[in-house]
């Protein structure tokens, strides 16, 4: 029985007008997205540095004697393939890491000539998604009770040999059903266009990324097909229960989500560059210099020095990232919210990625300087000692070497798992959400009246 | 007649559960993001001040004419409450002999999070993980489906339950009908905005650090009237759509597909669709032409032979900027005048030409600009934005005009400084022997040196701390302040036009479709 009803609904919603404009609108939207991204992809492509630049001369070789004094030299992280999937941060963002041998010192965004023009961000299809599809989900769904009720069909339909519960499976089903062929057309299309263009090439765990953002998308639109529902089931007409979606596809698509920014900069507060300078500044109070000190030991403060430089400014973008995460905390309680930040994770973009970039540079780092101190030590010339800012005199090795693998970074993306178990808890909260509703909708269906009322 | 049906409307509308809802809703809204720009800009402020005065000091510090830089600090917008523009537009622009200002400057990197406190933002940017939201986006997205919401039912409603034809049955003209609803509905939304508009303004009344002149509140009478003309355009065009429907609730929800369209899918497309129409410029073109320029001054440059005769003590030089000598000798400083002659204007030029190819490219990128932006304006939202932008001076427009002002106020520097660049001032101020055209503040340092320490302590003057600074008094300096509402207002007129124009446009049409309105 419950096949009969989610067929008959099912046909019903394919064969309306605005299912139809959803589905155009939605196919067009994230078409575009993934031309978009294919182009911008391309020229970010383009741009991405072949090898680092900075400790390595042009014949991949290191100068030994130099390497302590050599600041500036950037990695930049490498340009995400499925932009198009979640495309926040991802042109806003810190996208390089400038650092010393000894210790990261910033990171920032290269900035092209040109970047000035860029309009509000690009559209992709995380957006497609929270907001159109999360509206479709309710003009599927507004009228499917109120309107039965007010046109008298639903005691027909509940004249039957057929429980309600089975009544809101159906139409639920059938609603999340157009929803997710019109989702999944536009996404294999869009798909079939990215492998079309062939500047992007997506590999094994990307193919994951999108199977589980597709996932996560019916997930969440499943919860905004059930708002509809409940709107559908809670007010006496079609046209209240379209003001009522309405009002709550606002707040929950545009009020919560955009408060997120402005809760987070009130209440949690992060230091400002000026104070970081400060604490900076006073880090040499604390590895104090005497000079009663062997040389060994003046190497090793200063060193300490450098890596207390290198936490402050790891700890300074933990406090950054932890401000925008308490905003996002703070507007949980809207599915769209969680879905971006879901989306995020799984896509591997946005903060996530930020804190995975610093890290795999202090990674590049360590290494490299692992691999300059284990050169040195074969030169027997020099005294093996690695002074920060200190070049010439006899403390180091002046040999010039080839660093071998060490010298080449490799920025690793999240895998699609460690993406998945990052946003698990979105994921549980979606899924929570989703019962809830079924449930409240269930538990006031089986009460409603269902012969219709006169004037709605 | 048709104030009594306004009248009705109205009330009916003031008793209706949506508006509530709506008017919390949006009056939290605004409020809070009111709040928020509000000490935004307070915060700006602040910076800006700072900065101005941080970039005076460093100036007046200057010791020497070829090392003359301004910075132009260009103030914050106390609009910037209704439209906040791109973040990423610098905050200041550099005019000095060596560099002419352009409108894609590479002004260091943005979003920068380091120790060195030189930040541009002095919040977290991290935080631009949000969208960021102004009272335009606020009115654009929250007010324009409030009008939606009004009036979507307000003729097919009244059909359905059949009053449309007693209404009619009186002696009330369809015109008139139709003005009432539409009058009564935009006097109902003007209450939300104009109560979010003095959230704003008492806002600013109660921040202790802010006081406008007269332009700021002419401004914001202008963008209030384009809010209206914008929230009565979406009304008409949702009461135009409600005369099609056949049915209340389909034809809210049409109207919503088309809001999201309009709202939506064309500001999307339109970068791709500009992208391929009319394509930016060549940018490695660009980078190579500005790198040909600088490898050609440098062949030139390095072909000059300088000799040195005499001697100095402490030497600064960089080819793309300037060059201090201290404790030179006479004859070094004579020959480096000589040496001068020929290299100097060569900067100049230099300076020019890497101007002309950068501009190049941002003439494309305006070219491109403009053919995106003119894609988008089938948007009502769009349009009503640039408004409200242009007003508030934060579009990109008022930026290249600020850098267009401190590009003409570099030729006024330069007419001042190329006389200079023939003067030993233009290097050095602190001479081994003080008898060399000696200026009269130094004499007078000089004198009072000799006063002190003996005839010979001139010499020993090694430090540029210890030399007077320039008296740059007589410097031409860049004009300061934002530019004047009414040079602002002008900028929003073409969209302003438009907004008129289809406002107008929809009320026409929905008059037409009124007087055939069937009414079974």
């Amino acid at each position: 029985m419950l096949w009969t009803i989610v067929k008959r609904e099912l046909l019903d919603h394919v064969m309306s007008l605005r299912f139809s404009a959803l589905f155009a609108l939605t196919f067009l939207l994230m078409t575009t997205a993934i031309l978009d991204f294919s182009s911008y992809y391309a020229r970010e492509r383009r741009e991405y540095p072949s090898h680092v630049e900075g400790f390595v001369n042009d014949e991949g070789k290191v100068n030994l004697g130099m390497i302590a004094c050599q600041g500036g030299t950037t990695v930049r992280a490498i340009p995400s393939p499925l932009g198009f999937l979640f495309a926040t941060g991802e042109r806003e963002l810190p996208n390089q890491a400038v650092m010393a041998l000894h210790g990261l010192s910033s990171l920032e965004r290269a900035t092209e000539p040109g970047d000035i023009m860029n309009g509000s961000g690009a559209t992709d299809w995380t957006f497609v998604v929270t907001v159109l599809l999360s509206f479709g989900a309710g003009l599927l769904t507004y009228k499917s009770i109120s309107g039965e009720r007010r046109d008298g069909t639903l005691t027909l339909v509940l004249a039957n040999p057929v429980s309600r519960a089975t009544v809101l499976a159906g139409k639920y089903l059938a609603a999340l059903a157009a929803l997710s062929t019109v989702f999944i057309i536009s996404l294999l299309a869009g798909v079939i266009l990215l492998e079309m263009l062939g500047t992007v090439h997506p590999g094994g765990s990307d193919w994951m990324k999108i199977g589980l953002f597709g996932l996560l998308s019916i997930i969440f639109l499943s919860v905004f097909v059930l708002t509809g529902l409940l709107c559908s089931v809670f007010t006496r007409g079609p046209v209240l229960s379209a003001v009522a979606f309405l009002f709550t596809w606002m707040a929950l698509v545009f009020v919560i989500p955009n408060l997120g920014g402005i809760l987070a900069g009130l209440t949690g507060t992060v230091q400002t560059p000026l104070q970081i300078h400060e604490a900076a500044r006073t880090i040499p109070d604390r590895y104090t210099l005497t000079s009663s000190m062997s040389a060994d030991q003046v190497a090793s403060v200063k060193l300490e020095r450098e890596s207390a430089r290198e936490q402050l400014l790891l700890e300074y973008l933990r406090s950054l990232v932890h401000q925008v995460d308490l905003g996002r905390d703070l507007t949980r309680v809207s599915p769209a919210s969680l879905f971006s930040s879901a989306a995020e994770r799984i896509v591997g973009g946005g903060t996530f990625r930020l804190t995975r970039f610093a890290d795999n540079a202090v990674r590049y780092r360590q290494g490299f300087l692992q691999a300059v101190i284990e050169a040195d030590r074969h030169d027997p010339k020099s005294e093996h000692r690695y002074v920060p800012w200190w070049c010439g005199g006899n403390h180091f090795s002046t040999l010039t070497m080839d660093p071998g693998p060490a010298k080449e970074f490799r920025d690793v993306l999240p895998s699609a798992g460690e993406g998945f178990a990052a946003a698990s808890w979105d994921v549980f909260l979606l899924v929570l959400y989703t019962v809830l509703a079924f449930a409240v909708a269930f538990w006031r269906f089986a009460r409603q009246d269902v012969a219709p009322v006169p004037g709605a | 007649m048709i104030l009594h049906i306004v009248r009705k409307e109205l009330l009916v509308n003031l008793l209706s559960m949506r508006f509530l809802a709506g008017f919390i809703v949006s009056a939290l809204m605004m409020g809070i993001v009111g709040y928020v720009l509000v000490e935004d800009y307070a915060a700006r402020v602040q910076k800006y001040l700072a900065d101005v005065q941080e970039h005076r000091e460093a100036l007046a510090q200057t010791k020497v004419y070829s090392t003359i830089a301004v910075v132009v600090d260009i103030p914050p917008s106390p609009l910037s409450v209704f439209s906040r523009g791109s973040q990423d537009l610098p905050t200041s622009v550099l005019v000095s002999p060596y560099h002419t200002p352009s409108l894609i400057d590479e002004g260091g990197g943005t979003a920068t999070i380091g120790l060195s406190g030189t930040s541009s933002q002095p919040g977290n940017p991290l935080l631009r993980m949000f969208s960021s939201i102004d009272l335009g986006f606020v009115i654009s997205t929250i007010l324009s489906l409030f009008a939606v919401l009004l009036v979507f039912d307000s003729f097919s409603g009244e059909r359905e339950q059949g009053t449309l034809k007693m209404l009619l049955s009186s002696s009330t003209g369809r015109v008139h009908l139709f003005a009432g609803k539409f009058l009564g509905a935009l006097l109902t939304l003007a209450i939300p905005l104009t109560v979010g508009f003095l959230e704003v303004m008492l806002l600013w009344a109660l921040h202790p650090a802010l006081s406008f002149g007269g332009s700021v509140w002419v401004s914001t009478g202008l963008i209030y009237l384009s809010s209206l003309m914008f929230l009565s355009g979406f009304l008409s065009l949702a009461l135009l759509l409600s005369l099609y429907a056949r049915e209340s609730s389909s034809c809210l929800m049409y109207l919503l597909l088309g809001w999201v369209t309009v709202a939506v899918v064309i500001p999307a497309g339109a970068e791709f669709i500009a992208d391929s129409v009319r394509p930016r410029g060549d940018r490695e073109n660009m980078l190579s032409e500005s790198a040909n320029a600088r490898r050609e001054f440098l062949k030139v440059y390095e072909s000059i032979e300088y000799r040195q005769i005499g001697s100095w003590n402490n030497v600064s030089l960089d080819p793309f900027a300037g060059e201090s000598f201290l404790g030179i000798t006479q004859e070094e400083a004579l020959n480096r005048l000589a040496y001068n002659r020929k290299v100097v204007p060569m900067k100049f030029r230099y300076a020019e030409e890497r101007y002309r190819a950068v501009e190049s490219y941002a003439q494309s990128l305006r070219r491109w600009g403009r053919t995106r932006d003119n894609l988008m304006r089938p948007s009502l939202c769009v349009v009503y934005n640039n408004v409200v932008k242009a007003i508030a001076g934060t579009d990109i427009d008022s930026f290249d005009d600020a850098v267009q002002r401190a590009r003409l106020y570099r030729g006024a520097m330069m007419a001042y400084l190329e006389p200079k660049s023939a003067t030993p001032e233009w290097f050095t101020r602190v001479f081994e022997y003080p008898d060399v055209q000696p200026t009269e503040s130094n004499q007078r340092y000089w004198q009072s040196l000799i006063e002190k320490q003996g005839e010979r302590a001139v010499e020993k003057i090694l430090s540029w701390d210890r030399v007077t600074a320039l008296d740059l008094a007589s410097m031409p300096s860049p004009a300061v302040g934002a530019p004047e509402s009414a040079e602002r207002a002008a900028h929003a007129l073409p969209d302003g036009v438009i907004l008129f124009a289809s406002c107008l446009l929809f009320i026409a049409l929905s008059i037409i479709r009124v007087l055939h309105y069937p009414l079974n």
